[in-house]
Order: structure tokens, then C-alpha cells, then sequence
């Protein structure tokens, strides 16, 4: 029980720390300070242009191994639910 | 009406002031976010001026179809158009045969590593080996225009297409691996942009003109 508990924390932390280095990259990429992006930022109150959503879907396959394609990302509303789709 | 066999190039640096859009155009930019509603009023409102002095034809009543993230198209025989901006400027290309464009800020800073390492094949890739970062960047957006304004006028994807895009030739020729499309490409440094053009390898005509003008 106390296992499973450690377990889950530590896959939480390991988990935050990606999305950290996710956003960190992001914000770099779009030219904004990391302070200025969360979870909850709206894309389209973000710089995107289609080199930086090219860029973002790299960054999404450094930090989280997975890809997405452009038509994923469209349907975006928000960085939480870029997020989403590498769960 | 009859053109000259040219492909015609604006740049068109974004003003504050929008000019004219059609009632449809105004719908459709109700609809969007507010930034992307400045940009497309922006965009089409520009557009229609310049057509509008090179077809003679006023800008409301230019039979155009432009949607937003969608190919624009020109109706009535009057060409073949596409269409690029970035933050400060609108590209659009003009032609009696499909084309693409693409433009971008010369200056424009991103992580071009990244992206060279991710959607260009290896012989981009030995291209751009032992450049420094600054050259490497350059590059890169040099790559960057051509392949996008290659997936425009394939009316393709970037993630799809992407890396199906070569660039060969000394940036002279566009390849789509997957479509055995090859298609003549164009590299222009204007100002404070960068500018990608591609167009058919077998349009027969002979293209007399190439011309980039900037409206102030």
C-alpha cells in the first residue's frame, strides 16, 4: 500500500518535471518569458505560426516521446490539452 | 482578359488601417478569435486592394474564395493566387498556373537544430553540417520557405508533408518523395523578409517576370 503511494508520487513528480521542461521549451520557442505559460495558457492567445506549431510538435516528441500531427494540435484549445494528447 | 506570362510577387507591410472586406469575409471574421479575426480582416482587406489595381476590377467585386487555413482561390479565369503573412507583412503571389508561397522575418529566431534534426533528410541535414549557429539558422529558414510554399501549392499538410519535402539543387528544385512531384523553387531575401516560391516544372510558358514590390 505504502509502495503503490511512493510509486504514485514519484510518477507524479516525474510527470510535472516533464511538463516543466515542455513548457520551458515552449515558452523559448514562441519568444515569451516560461512565467508568462501554464497549463491553462489559450494557443490563440499565443504567437503561433505554422513554424512554431512545427516546433512545439517537436518539443512534444522530445519531452514526452510522442507525436502529434498538425490536425491534433488544431483541435487544441489550450497548452493543457496539447498535454493531453501524450497521455 | 489576358495576363503577361509572369508570376507576380507583393509585399505588403501590415498597416493599421483595414481596407474593404466583402459582408461573407466580415461574417467569417465575427466567428474568430480576436487575433485571428485582425489577421484575416487584415489579410483579405489587403488582398483585394492589390488584386483589385493589377485585374481593374474593384476589390468588393473580385470573385475571390479565401477562407481562413484554407487555399485561396480566384474565380473566372483570372488566375491562381496564394497567400503567406507574418507578423509584419502579407505575401501574395500571383499566376495563370498554381503556385505557393511562403515568407517569413529574416530575423526570425527559433531553435533550428530542432528542426532540421526532426523533418529534413540526411542530405539537408550534410548540407548544413559544419555551418555556425548563424548561418545554420538561416539555412534552415531557407529550407523552411521553399518547403512551405511547397506544401501550399500541393494543398498538402506541414506535419504530413514535411519531410516528404526535399530541397535540392542549390534551393532551385522542390521534391515530394511520396507524389514524384517536383516543382521549380525560388529563394528572395526582400527587406526584412524571407520568401519561398515554388511552382509546376512543366508549365511550358516561359516565366518573363518576377517582380516584388512593396506598397507603403
Amino acid at each position: 500500500m505504502l509502495g503503490n503511494r511512493i510509486y504514485k508520487n514519484l510518477k507524479m513528480n516525474y510527470s510535472n518535471k516533464k511538463i516543466q521542461e515542455f513548457l520551458t521549451k515552449l515558452a523559448e520557442e514562441i519568444g515569451i518569458v516560461v512565467n508568462d505559460i501554464s497549463e491553462d495558457s489559450k494557443i490563440s492567445d499565443l504567437d503561433f505560426d505554422s513554424l512554431a506549431i512545427i516546433s512545439t510538435i517537436a518539443i512534444v516528441d522530445e519531452c514526452f516521446d510522442k507525436v502529434i500531427t498538425m490536425d491534433q494540435f488544431s483541435n487544441c484549445q489550450t497548452i493543457k490539452d496539447i498535454i493531453n494528447l501524450t497521455k | 482578359m489576358s495576363f503577361e506570362k509572369e508570376i507576380r510577387l507583393w509585399i505588403v507591410p501590415f498597416k493599421k488601417d483595414f481596407l474593404p472586406i466583402t459582408n461573407e469575409e466580415l461574417q467569417i471574421a465575427k466567428e474568430l478569435s480576436p487575433q485571428r479575426s485582425s489577421q484575416y480582416s487584415l489579410t483579405r482587406g489587403y488582398l483585394r486592394y492589390v488584386l483589385s489595381i493589377y485585374l481593374n476590377i474593384p476589390a468588393l467585386e473580385i470573385p475571390l474564395n479565401a477562407p481562413p487555413g484554407k487555399p485561396p482561390i480566384l474565380k473566372n479565369g483570372l488566375g491562381e493566387i496564394s497567400l503567406s503573412h507574418c507578423k509584419d507583412a502579407l505575401l501574395i503571389g500571383w499566376s495563370q498556373n498554381k503556385l505557393g508561397v511562403d515568407i517569413e522575418r529574416k530575423d526570425r529566431n527559433f531553435n533550428a537544430r530542432r528542426i532540421a534534426n526532426k523533418f529534413f533528410s540526411p542530405e539537408e541535414k550534410f548540407f548544413l553540417k559544419d555551418m555556425d549557429d548563424e548561418k545554420y539558422r538561416f539555412n534552415v529558414l531557407k529550407y523552411w520557405v521553399i518547403k512551405e510554399s511547397a506544401i501550399k501549392y500541393q494543398r498538402g499538410n506541414i506535419s504530413n508533408d514535411l519531410f516528404h519535402w526535399q530541397v535540392k539543387d542549390n534551393f532551385r528544385l522542390a521534391s515530394h518523395n511520396l507524389l514524384k512531384l517536383n516543382l521549380k523553387a525560388y529563394f528572395y531575401e526582400f527587406e526584412l523578409w524571407s520568401i519561398g516560391l515554388t511552382y509546376g516544372e512543366s508549365i511550358k510558358e516561359k516565366i518573363k517576370k518576377i517582380i516584388a514590390k512593396s506598397y507603403n
